[in-house]
């Protein structure tokens, strides 16, 4: 999986990530999503739209991307979740956790 | 039975790629062979399912010091499900003692993906046999 993190103009860090979120992966994100904010990012945006996969392990990176961006202050929304990783979030109530918005421009809105 | 796909290979991390593509061509096969054809809602579901069981095997069926074992699933349509069966010859299946979403003890996942897969599909089954075999029966009706 490809993950590229872009600090946006209103100070918030937009992760994009590309590729099946997994076991096999969810490690990876895990790690970048804490470095993320060790460098400051405690506002994180997750782009799912190259996301065509999600499972119980990528939902774990997300959460613990979650509670380390709150524990600093901030907080984690996910953008464009394609219909896979849409139905991953409703079934595990997630999308009202995390905050699930149509567009990055949206999750932005009002970080 | 009108579609089947199966795979054999090492109970690695890597070996998920060839999960989803084993169920890519078990798609692809009932595109091109079958109507109607399964809605992607139940696709999806199916997927996560199988993903998520898979998933579990190669990450707790051959703990060390155990020699990495094998794998096999069998993906199958018939004409009124969807239906999976993966086995190993690893260890017996625990059922984790810790709630999916408690969020303790040092592996809090443990236990979400089995949560998903049931939550998702319609019938779940684990039995291990006397020969020290494990299995698992999914389900996905249409």
């Amino acid at each position: 999986m490809d993950v590229t993190i872009q600090s946006s103009s209103q100070g918030v860090a937009v992760v994009g990530l590309v590729g099946r979120l997994d076991l096999l992966s969810a490690w990876a994100v895990k790690e970048r999503l804490a470095a993320a904010v060790a460098e400051g990012h405690q506002r994180l945006v997750v782009d799912l739209r190259n996301v065509p996969f999600m499972d119980s392990s990528g939902l774990a990176a997300l959460i613990s991307g979650l509670k380390a961006t709150r524990l600093a202050g901030g907080d984690l929304r996910v953008a464009c979740a394609t219909d896979q990783t849409a139905m991953i979030l409703e079934l595990t109530n997630l999308n009202r956790v995390l905050g699930s918005y149509g567009t990055v421009e949206e999750a932005l809105a009002g970080f | 039975m009108l579609v089947e796909e199966t795979l054999v290979g090492p109970a690695v991390l890597l070996e998920l790629d060839a999960v989803h593509a084993a169920i890519g061509r078990f798609f692809g096969a009932i595109d091109r062979t079958t109507s109607p054809r399964p809605a992607a809602e139940t696709r999806m579901a199916f997927t996560l399912g199988v993903a998520e069981i898979a998933a579990n095997i190669v990450h707790h069926a051959y703990p060390p010091p155990l020699a990495i074992g094998e794998f096999k699933l069998r993906l199958r349509l018939y004409p009124d499900r969807l239906d999976a069966l993966l086995i190993d010859r690893g260890v017996p299946f625990v059922e984790p003692e810790t709630a999916a979403d408690s969020g303790s003890g040092d592996d809090p996942e443990r236990g979400l993906g089995l949560a998903l897969a049931r939550r998702t599909l319609d019938r779940v089954v684990y039995t291990r046999d006397p020969a020290g075999v494990n299995h698992w029966w999914l389900v996905k009706r249409l």
